[in-house]
């Protein structure tokens, strides 16, 4: 082939692929084809470069997100809409706002005959700490005024009870680091991959600065809420108490691992699946697994308003012994409530809000439920009949 | 996740089944539309109306042979009674429209290595020339209507596609 009508042959492929061609030249483009054996692998070659393009460039603007969103949208009874679960604790909200001034109004009278001053609850502030894999220790003071740590393996940035993190050193960047949330605190960290995990009181995360090639391996203790940024390619999985693993691939979930005996992982959305040692359960959205050692899995549904009312700063519990309000006030008051025996029976239904002092709980309670509290010592809290 | 998995959560009416199923299959389906209808919004909507079919008249119960074998053919009947539809349908429409859908085209699709490479060539190429080749290739515009919306000459726009094939050929070349 001669480069000038090599040329014109290319434009006449090219021309073809597009749509353009001529009927004519369309003619004379099948002849030259089935004529001569390197015209037709000219054709070829530029074909499968044209089709592959085009479908390079289509793959990159579908949108599955949204396509799922529209198709679950018109299909109601399988995803619940989330909608129906705001306007629920709307309305829960409502009738908080119509009950407390009630409860308010009962408690100033209360207190008008409980005249005996009770010891003050004390405040304990133990800051939430990052310990490196150097062997540096970091405490992220939410009321710091230097919200940029520099530190050996990484700069991070601690802002509104939220850690971002830029790594330094490559040398470091797989070790593990602990971030510790005491008691009282609760803290949100952004990881490496966009993974965005919000902890609860009491709780740790191992994660390395960045993830190895092919998962991305977490460790917790503790309670998070994990929004997992999406890489089909990176499974993410949660190690939780060694027992338990939780892999995903791009979802948002709860894990609950306050009691050993009763491992929780609540799935919001994606799709979760729980492998310990070897016994796997799918989860599917708005349903909790709830894993023991003795018995295994079992799933149920979840009211998603009460799981993760934590985040809120709230928790809501409904028909809860006092064992249960319990474990939540040592863990964001760090205070421990004593129960009489007599109270053994005893179930509430409230909430109890975080940035709150505990004592407007315990009104609230002994207002309601003709309960009596006295604060033994700074933190220790008796209720009796 | 594992084809057999699914099927047998669909089987069981599971809503989990459905997602794996769509998280797996979607985009795949999609692009055999896309390549039988060669119009990206026709080809979102067959696959979709598929899935939504699918779930609410619970079709997966009849499947028998293999999940993709399904999918595959149940979708390629979608579209070409899409393309039956269409106003403009002619017997010629078929063939038009799959033009480039024939044997060939699944050895260039299936293959991840060579999708791999087209898309690093098709990131090689300048803005300008990736734009005009962009919408020559996918959004189906005639030249004459490429030139006005660019506000260029027809001209410019048959040499910037020529430029983009020589350079994405070269760049082949180059991995090869």
């Amino acid at each position: 082939m001669k480069k000038i009508q090599r040329e014109n042959i290319e434009q006449l492929i090219i021309d073809q692929l597009s749509g353009e061609i001529t009927a004519d030249d369309c003619e004379l483009l099948e002849r030259l084809i089935s004529e001569d054996e390197e015209v037709k692998e000219l054709y070829e070659e530029h074909k499968e470069l044209f089709l592959g393009a085009k479908a390079a460039l289509f793959l990159k603007q579908v949108d599955q997100d949204a396509a799922w969103e529209k198709i679950s949208g018109n299909i109601t009874p399988l995803v619940e809409r989330k909608t129906t679960k705001t306007i629920h604790l709307k309305k829960w909200l409502v009738a908080a706002s119509i009950l407390l001034p009630i409860a308010i109004a009962s408690i100033l009278i209360l207190r008008n005959y409980s005249s005996n001053e009770q010891p003050q609850l004390a405040q304990k502030n133990e800051k939430v700490k990052l310990l490196l894999a150097t062997g540096e220790s970091i405490t992220l003071d939410q009321s710091a005024k230097n919200k940029t740590v520099s530190t050996n393996v990484a700069v991070l940035h601690n802002e509104q009870g939220a850690l971002k993190y830029e790594l330094k050193d490559q040398k470091h960047a797989l070790n593990y680091n602990t971030l510790v949330v005491p008691r009282t605190k609760d803290y949100k960290i952004k990881l490496s991959d966009g993974t965005e995990v919000w902890l609860n009181s009491d709780s740790e995360l191992k994660f390395p600065l960045e993830f190895e090639t092919d998962k991305r391996v977490v460790y917790l203790k503790g309670e998070a809420f994990f929004k997992v940024a999406k890489n089909p390619k990176k499974p993410f999985i949660v190690k939780v108490n060694e027992k338990l693993d939780v892999q995903v691939l791009g979802t948002s979930f709860n894990v609950n691992s306050y009691s050993s005996s009763a491992l929780k992982v609540a799935l919001v959305e994606g799709s979760v699946k729980l492998n310990s040692n070897g016994t796997e359960s799918l989860l599917k959205p708005g349903f909790m697994a709830t894993y023991s050692p003795g018995s295994g899995f079992s799933q149920s549904t979840f009211d998603e308003q009460q799981v993760l009312s934590w985040m809120q700063g709230i928790y809501l519990f409904n028909n809860s012994d006092l064992n249960e309000i319990n474990e939540i006030v040592q863990r964001w008051y760090d205070v421990k409530i004593e129960a009489d025996p007599s109270l053994q029976d005893v179930s509430i239904s409230g909430a109890i809000e975080k940035n709150k002092p505990l004592e407007q709980f315990l009104q609230n309670l002994t207002a309601t439920s003709q309960l009596h509290y006295i604060v033994k010592e700074n933190n220790i809290v008796l209720l009796k009949k | 996740m594992d084809d057999v998995l699914i099927l047998e959560q669909l089987k069981a009416d599971e809503a989990l089944g459905f997602k794996n199923l769509f998280d797996k299959y979607y985009k795949q389906l999609c692009l055999q539309a896309f390549i039988l209808l060669d119009n990206s919004e026709e080809a979102e909507d067959v696959v979709q109306t598929f899935f939504l079919k699918l779930w609410q008249e619970k079709q997966y119960h009849q499947i028998e042979t293999s999940l993709k074998a399904y999918l595959k053919s149940a979708v390629r009947n979608a579209c070409l009674n899409r393309i039956k539809q269409r106003k403009s349908f002619t017997e010629g429409s078929i063939e038009d429209a799959s033009l480039l859908a024939d044997e060939n085209s699944d050895n260039v699709l299936e293959n991840k290595e060579l999708q791999n490479q087209i898309e690093k060539a098709l990131s090689s190429l300048p803005d300008h020339c990736r734009k005009i080749f962009t919408m020559v290739a996918l959004e189906n515009k005639k030249y004459q209507e490429a030139a006005d919306e660019l506000g260029v000459s027809i001209n410019t726009v048959k040499t910037q596609l020529k430029r983009a094939f020589s350079k994405m050929r070269e760049q082949m070349i180059r991995f090869k």
